[in-house]
């Protein structure tokens, strides 16, 4: 192969995989732990499925964005008013501040198996100095540390590798999980496939989507380009994603519910296991956390204001205090649901907090579909078909979730 | 023979629902890039912060010959700015802070100066409003 093609291709991999691995926290480690254990191989295809339509709504935030020049909370409140705005991020807000509460819980059970410490004060502690990091405004640096730190994640990479070398017949059957999708009872797996689209669905990536869009004035003719990143974020992260699932297929016990359940998947990696599984799940926690509260604020100021640039809403005001209200009240959320669902494991707690934020995960969605729409000649008439599919059966699915859940 | 028409359905669901929008709408911007390359159209150069700048066709092409023409005033845009809603100065979210922009036409055709240029308008404001705040006091 020439010198310069390879170049490319690690020019690729290097930022597809650290983006993927770094992007993996303790949502979709617990969901996917979850799923592989209890149901094997049977859900990969889901998981492929979700990921797919996620890349399919960054793709559309990418066109929109280019074409509008505005942030999607903006456009939106032109279009559909100031009201229905309001309701919307609203919705969105309350997906990021669950995501922030198991982030935080996560981070404290950990400690918990970790160094025995009460999971309480590990969630207090964690919060403050999250709130810490994100009032000191300026933590790049330290935001390079914790990616680095986050790669540790990887080992279920390497683990899922080493269990297809030591066991090549699954690789064939892994691969035909993910191509034919085995037969399955939906009715009775609801909540859970509901689950794995909260895990995989990140609502908040789409605001930064489009507000990197924008930030970087990118023209028509590099879309593509951008499309094929968004590409290689979905190889990796599927990649990370179904490595999760098929190591607590092989290893995690069928009923796993604990975080220490959930290290057993990595027992390959002998005494090490924990240790990396808590250097992992505590950076990309907090590099999660910080990336919502950013984001919490760019909406606000967004559908405030006007479309600013994150640097420009991280030396604001209003970032200070959206920094605190978040933490404040995602500890209380934290303390409610650990207190709630004291008679389940940690598994259980990640499992209500990922369906929450399926139950969300269409608000995006539903304000990038409407924006696609209005772009005229610009859009694709099958998108514009698929894409409003694709959002009224989220919106579908997500209500009868809802009324599942409430026992209707 | 027994065709599983059920596997059919959730293999076409799983398909034209995840994978194939992706890929159809890959190529189809590819194509819309293409042609207009082709037809020595440009789109979408020009930036539109709100309605309120509009730029005509003939501004958002790119001229071949680019000189340096006297300045010209070129439009106006009102920033609903966040200092003008917090100023113990200026009460009141239905003030909004008033800035002209004069902006020339290289700057105008030039995207990325053009962002930069908007961009830099809140920092602008804040420090003379910070200078204007030390004066009063």
């Amino acid at each position: 192969m020439h010198v310069s093609k390879v170049k490319k291709f690690f020019g690729i991999l290097g930022p597809g995989l650290i983006s993927a691995v770094s992007g993996l926290e303790i949502t979709n480690i617990g969901a996917f732990s979850y799923v592989g254990a209890a149901y094997g191989y049977k859900l990969l295809w889901i998981i492929v499925f979700a990921s797919s339509i996620m890349a399919l709504l960054q793709q559309l935030a990418v066109h929109v964005s280019v074409y509008t020049r505005e942030g999607l909370v903006s456009e939106i409140k032109r279009i559909v008013g100031r009201n229905i705005t309001l309701i919307l991020i609203v919705l969105l807000l309350l997906a990021n501040i669950v995501t922030v509460e198991i982030n935080l819980i996560g981070v404290a059970f950990t400690l918990q198996q970790l160094l025995s410490v009460p999971w309480a004060l590990g969630l207090a502690s964690i919060s403050l100095i999250v709130l810490a990091i994100s009032l000191q405004k300026e933590y790049r640096y330290l935001e390079r540390i914790l990616t680095i730190m986050s790669l540790v994640l990887s080992v279920y990479i390497v683990v899922m590798l080493i269990y297809i070398v030591e066991n090549p017949e699954e690789l064939g059957k892994i691969i035909l999980s993910i191509t034919i999708p085995p037969n399955v009872e939906f009715k009775e797996l609801f909540m859970d496939i509901l689950a794995i689209f909260g895990a995989a669905a990140a609502p908040y990536a789409l605001i930064f989507q489009s507000s990197s869009v924008i930030m970087k004035g990118m023209k028509f003719e590099e879309v593509p380009e951008e499309f094929l990143d968004i590409l290689t974020g979905l190889v990796f992260s599927t990649f990370a994603s179904i490595s999760i699932a098929v190591v607590a297929a092989a290893y995690a016990p069928p009923n796993a519910s604990s975080v220490y359940d959930i290290i057993l998947a990595l027992r390959a990696l002998g005494p090490y296991a924990t240790i990396l599984f808590s250097v992992g799940v505590f950076a990309s926690s907090i590099l999660a956390i910080e990336a919502i509260i950013l984001c919490n604020a760019y909406i606000l100021y967004e559908y405030k204001y006007l479309t600013l640039s994150l640097g420009d809403v991280v030396k604001s005001k209003l970032y200070s205090s959206v920094s605190f209200v978040t933490i404040v009240v995602s500890v209380i959320f934290a303390f409610l649901h650990v207190y709630l669902r004291s008679d389940g494991g940690f598994v259980d707690l990640v499992k209500d907090s990922s369906v929450l934020i399926s139950f969300t995960s269409w608000v995006p969605a539903l304000m990038i579909v409407i924006l696609y729409w209005k772009i005229g000649e610009e859009a694709s008439s099958f998108i514009k078909i698929v894409s409003t599919l694709i959002v009224g059966g989220l919106i579908a699915v997500n209500l009868a979730g809802i009324i599942a859940l409430i026992g209707l | 023979m027994f065709i599983d028409v059920g596997l059919i359905v959730k293999v076409f669901i799983y398909v034209a629902g995840g994978i194939m929008p992706f890929v159809y709408n890959y190529y189809f911007v590819k194509r819309k890039v293409s042609s207009s390359e082709e037809g020595g159209e440009v789109k979408n150069n020009e930036r539109r912060v709100s309605d309120e700048i509009q730029l005509g066709s003939e501004e958002a092409k790119p001229k071949k010959t680019m000189s340096v023409e006297p300045i010209t005033l070129s439009n106006t845009l009102s920033l609903h700015y966040i200092h003008s809603q917090e100023s113990s100065e200026v009460k009141g979210g239905t003030t909004p802070l008033y800035v002209l922009l004069v902006i020339d036409q290289n700057t105008m055709n030039n995207p990325e100066t053009l962002n930069k240029v908007i961009s830099d308008v809140p920092k602008i404001v804040g420090t003379f409003e910070t200078s204007m705040v030390k004066q009063q006091s």
